[in-house]
């Protein structure tokens, strides 16, 4: 898995919350927004997890 | 319109959708400028239960640039807060508001001003919990309704003064003729009418924005922290400012059917820009205006061919056949529009115009270019500069000039012969104009702060 922040942030609080987009499932590539940060992920397991989990 | 609804995008987010700008020496504070910036285009004034208020979830600002760069020296960042006194209630109000605390007045809005520069983190708080005033809805509801808004001006000390709520659009403008490929009711029988002959002879203007509202967000700031120390005088680069406004959201957005809400997190994008009038609605393309609002003004090279050939230079001659063969032939000639660059991305260098120069360097970047050295006019002209008025647009803006006429009279070619001696103006070039004037207006503009009339009210417009 390879990261890159937008900015960087603590984690965020349990109230908060948190939006992921899976940019493209094939290479894993997914965008990870929370409070007003960004990281992008390169995950293809946990993209392709996430695909799953949607029924 | 001057910004309204330019872009396909933004024209789906109204609450973040910048209307206008305004920025001028204040003529009662001399020692101040005012910078306003518009909102939430086309309210109709009886628009309840829920009336207009700015979006708690967009980051709005207004900018200032004092060495040239096209980038934020100065911003005003401005965060509104909804509340409601009883969520048992359907209505905006129970009673009366005669105050902004008025216990009948359920549903207010708060904001946060605060001031930012480059290196200085999250910046400076310089007011809190400032209350908006409440739309102007009726003689039942908002009985005093000049006095009440006018409390909402707050004094923030160092003579900073702020107000942000709902005001009477200013800014006028004939779209219903100026829509309908290029009308301009005072000439409309000149106009080439696609052969239908519609119009046989000439009309008055009539203003689209009459009776309608918009949201303002001003400011009145001291000259001396807006510009860079030391500036002195007309002809001192550092006298001279460029402003645009902003509106930002965060950048990923669900809508929790749960709850009923929309959930948004993320790093805040802009997705509204405005400096010069009627730029991103006229002179950008619509196959760039979504980008174009997503951009600080440093990076306006990039559409500087939109400025220097402009389609509706090409368009007038061919609407309004005959009237415009100089233009026609400027626009044949294929030559850059140089005037409009200087006036639009750069600024007018001196000694074009005597006694006046607003020139920011080459970064190309459309900003409102606003000479502070330059005093209030004592006889303004709503032509500004054209009119001989160097207080005016587009040397800033005031809330009256006639930014239409002046546009349209530069696009037709009047101002190219600042840069081009060789060239003659068409004798239409200096009367083209939409036929309204600031008596168009129904709201009287106010001769002091936040400027920008008394907001109709739902109960008497539309009468």
């Amino acid at each position: 898995m390879a990261a890159a922040a937008d900015a960087p942030r603590a984690h965020p609080s349990p109230a908060e919350p948190v939006i992921v987009h899976v940019r493209d499932l094939r290479s894993g590539e997914m965008d990870v927004f929370a409070g007003e940060s960004k990281t992008r992920l390169h995950d293809p397991a946990l993209a392709a997890r996430l695909a799953h989990s949607v029924r | 319109m001057s910004s309204h609804r330019e872009a396909p995008e933004i024209s789906m987010d109204p609450v973040a959708d910048s209307t206008d700008l305004y920025a001028f020496v204040s003529p009662d504070q001399p020692d101040t400028v005012t910078l306003i910036a518009n909102y939430i285009p086309l309210q109709e004034p009886a628009g309840g239960p829920n009336f207009y208020q700015f979006g708690d979830s967009v980051r709005y600002e207004i900018h200032v640039d004092n060495d040239g760069d096209g980038l934020a020296d100065i911003t005003y960042r401005f965060t509104f807060t909804s509340r409601l006194r009883d969520p048992e209630t359907f209505l905006y109000n129970t009673g009366p508001i005669t105050s902004l605390n008025s216990p009948n007045w359920n549903s207010r809005q708060f904001y946060s001003v605060r001031r930012l520069m480059p290196g200085d983190g999250t910046g400076t708080e310089l007011g809190k919990d400032l209350a908006c005033p409440p739309c102007n809805i009726g003689p039942l509801s908002t009985p005093h309704y000049a006095s009440l808004a006018a409390s909402a001006v707050h004094d923030l000390g160092s003579g900073i003064k702020v107000f942000a709520g709902q005001r009477a659009e200013g800014f006028y403008v004939d779209l219903g003729a100026i829509f309908d490929l290029g009308d301009l009711r005072p000439f409309e029988n000149l106009h080439a009418q696609y052969g239908m002959h519609v119009f046989s002879s000439p009309a008055p203007g009539v203003n689209a924005t009459n009776g309608l509202n918009v949201h303002s967000i001003g400011l009145q700031v001291p000259i001396t922290e807006l510009v860079q120390k030391g500036a002195s005088g007309v002809s001192d680069p550092k006298s001279v400012i460029g402003v645009w406004t902003t509106a930002s959201r965060q950048s990923a957005s669900v809508f929790d059917a749960t709850t009923g809400k929309t959930v948004s997190t993320g790093p805040f994008r802009q997705v509204s820009r405005l400096g010069n009038p009627l730029i991103n609605e006229v002179i950008i393309a619509l196959g760039d205006k979504d980008r174009w609002n997503t951009l600080p003004p440093a990076g306006d090279k990039q559409f500087a061919h939109y400025y220097a050939h402009p389609g509706l230079a090409a368009a007038l001659p061919a609407l309004y056949p005959g009237v415009f063969p100089n233009l026609a032939a400027l626009v044949k000639s294929g030559k850059a529009r140089a005037d409009l660059e200087a006036i639009l991305l750069t600024g007018i260098p001196g000694g074009i115009i005597s006694g006046f120069q607003n020139n920011t360097g080459p970064v190309l970047s459309d900003m409102l270019r606003l000479n502070t050295a330059i005093k209030p006019s004592n006889s303004p002209n709503i032509l500004g500069l054209l009119g001989g008025d160097l207080a005016g647009f587009p040397n800033g803006r005031r809330v009256f000039d006639d930014i239409v006429t002046v546009e349209l009279r530069a696009v037709a070619g009047l101002t190219y012969a600042l840069v081009d001696k060789s060239f003659t103006p068409d004798a239409a070039a200096s009367k083209v104009t939409d036929g309204l004037t600031d008596t168009s207006v129904k709201a009287p503009y106010l001769s002091t702060f936040p400027y920008l009339g008394v907001p109709y009210s739902g109960f008497y417009n539309p009468s």
